[in-house]
């Protein structure tokens, strides 16, 4: 080895001995810091969460009307009828699904196919309909549209809902397969309408519909986080649905639902027979089944054993 | 040795504070002295260069001892209780609140802006000063004043989250570090008919011989209007704690 490497490796072992006395003073000195976390990053998070709603259990009617571009949404017949309950304490909800050619008795026009109540008496007519129908009166009644719907699916970025079978239609190219499905606007809205391609034709839609319903849970609450979100469903909400609740309830109501636990969100379609009312085809729903859920449900929106 | 270093740090802390202006500058003394020193080590030094190396060393250990002393602004243990202290000056000056407007679905004009902002926050600083800053003294009806009536009952059975209750007994006194609220506002026909506002709330719970934690509240308050101005009908919050400051809490 010659001398210039030896003093070489000399002059570096120096200057790495200085360096070294300078971090070790460095580590001796500097205190901890005023605000210094305790030596881990394993820190408990408890977490609470309450929305007041009174009452805290409420019964909504949701309607979709049929009207085609130019008809009036509030005054055409009701395609989708869901009476949902809803427990803002205990997260818990039943939705129980009317199939639209339902034969019951429409207060004041006799025996006719349930949805057209609201083309006689728009929705609270509708409302009185379902509630002599199922023994639940609805708190709320919210109606929209084809467009409206399609809109407020549009608001929330799209949903996923799980579909009991495979059908196809032009709107989605690759048709509705069995499982999950993403679904945009139109197609949420297709899902929730189409009945000639399913095996029970209305009684699988109002389920669709249901599903359409949790899909829709699902996506406001894994998005309820983002700043905005909630707020900017909203407004689509006030933009396309028919509800006489100022927008402040509106925003009580809407953060109150939230709080729905998919996990315990029970759907049921009231079951019937399928015949004829002169030419028409109509549903003879079974009103003692839909009695029976409502008697359960009634008082805490909360559906134990069978539908 | 923690103890070693306070002690001998005190007259330098002293120092350090009152250049505190200076931060900056020894901070860009101490990286220039390390530049050089990584320069040279890849040049041949002349023989005098060695005396400046250590003479760096030497330079940068002192800006170490200075900055290290800005750092630890907390007294010691033994500081004598009477004596004011950096925290009892801290919570001399309240943290204000500091609320902003993160988003406006609909349309909300600027004057609305500013009253809106001028309520909101007024509602959750009453919530936070009442609830989570009064120390040891938790009044639980005023904790929760700002609170819808159902919500109130809703936040008493919350109330070990929603207050500082389960740290009061063995509090003396609260500093808070950050109070924050970002609202996203909805006002679809030109006025806002509810709020989410995303909070957080950091203060430092001083506890006597338990030494100090620190509490992070984070997480969403909901606000509406009603005929008693803002409030708070809802709220989706997290709470955490860690001890700090493990040289007191020895």
């Amino acid at each position: 080895m010659s001398r210039a490497s030896l003093r070489d490796r000399m002059r570096r072992a120096r200057q790495l001995v200085a360096l070294a006395v300078v971090l070790a003073v460095t580590a001796v000195v500097v205190p901890p810091s005023a605000l210094l976390d305790a030596p881990t990053s394993l820190v408990k998070v408890e977490s609470a969460q309450g929305v007041d709603h009174e009452p805290h259990v409420l019964w909504v009617l949701l309607l979709g009307s049929d009207a085609r571009p130019g008809q009036p949404v509030l005054r055409s017949r009701a395609d989708a009828i869901q009476l949902v309950g809803i427990n803002t304490r205990t997260g818990a909800a039943t939705a129980i699904g009317v199939p639209r050619d339902s034969y019951v008795d429409v207060p004041g026009y006799g025996r006719q196919k349930v949805n057209i109540a609201m083309y006689l008496g728009g929705p609270q007519l509708m409302a009185r309909a379902v509630s002599d129908m199922v023994g639940i009166t609805p708190d709320y009644v919210f109606t929209t549209g084809f467009l409206g719907f399609v809109a407020m699916v549009k608001s929330i970025g799209g949903i996923t809902v799980t579909s009991k079978f495979a059908f196809t239609d032009p709107v989605k190219p690759g048709g509705y397969r069995v499982g999950k499905n993403k679904l945009g606007g139109f197609e949420a809205m297709i899902f929730a309408r189409i009945r000639k391609s399913l095996p029970r034709g209305d009684f699988d839609r109002s389920a669709n519909q249901q599903r359409t319903l949790l899909g829709i849970l699902n996506r406001v609450r894994s998005r309820a986080d983002q700043p905005g979100f909630m707020e900017r469903a909203l407004l689509s909400v006030v933009a396309n649905l028919d509800t006489n609740l100022p927008p402040s309830e509106l925003f009580r109501l809407a953060q109150a639902a939230t709080g729905i636990e998919p996990s315990k969100f029970r759907m049921c379609v009231i079951d019937g027979g399928i015949g004829f009312a002169g030419a028409a085809s109509v549903v003879f729903p079974d009103i003692a089944q839909a009695r029976s859920i409502a008697d359960r449900a009634r008082a805490d929106a909360t559906l134990e054993g069978p539908c | 040795m923690r103890g070693f270093g306070h002690d001998l740090l005190r007259p330098f802390r002293c120092l350090a504070r009152a250049c505190w202006g200076s931060f900056t500058t020894l901070v860009t003394v101490l990286v220039t002295r390390l530049d050089l020193l990584a320069n040279q080590a890849e040049r041949r030094p002349a023989p005098s260069a060695r005396l400046s190396k250590v003479t760096g060393a030497i330079v940068c250990a002192g800006a170490l001892f200075l900055l290290a002393s800005c750092t630890g602004s907390e007294p010691s243990s033994d500081e004598p209780s009477g004596q004011p202290s950096d925290d009892s000056a801290l919570a001399a000056r309240p943290v204000p609140l500091s609320v902003t407007i993160g988003s406006v679905s609909g349309r909300l004009a600027k004057p609305d802006r500013v009253r809106l902002t001028r309520a909101v926050g007024t509602t959750i600083s009453g919530y936070f000063d009442a609830a989570y800053l009064a120390g040891d003294d938790v009044d639980l009806d005023k904790a929760f004043r700002s609170f819808t009536r159902g919500a109130q009952g809703r936040a008493r059975a919350d109330r070990d989250l929603l207050t500082n209750l389960d740290l009061a007994k063995t509090t003396d006194q609260v500093t808070a570090t950050q109070k924050q609220a970002q609202l996203s506002v909805l006002a679809p026909r030109g006025t806002a008919a509810g709020v989410t506002a995303r909070v957080r709330l950091v203060y430092v719970a001083h506890r006597g011989d338990k030494g100090r934690t620190r509490v992070t509240t984070t997480g969403r308050l909901l606000l509406t209007r009603t005929s008693a101005g803002w409030r708070i009908f809802g709220y989706d919050l997290a709470r955490s704690h860690v001890p700090v400051g493990k040289a007191e809490s020895r």
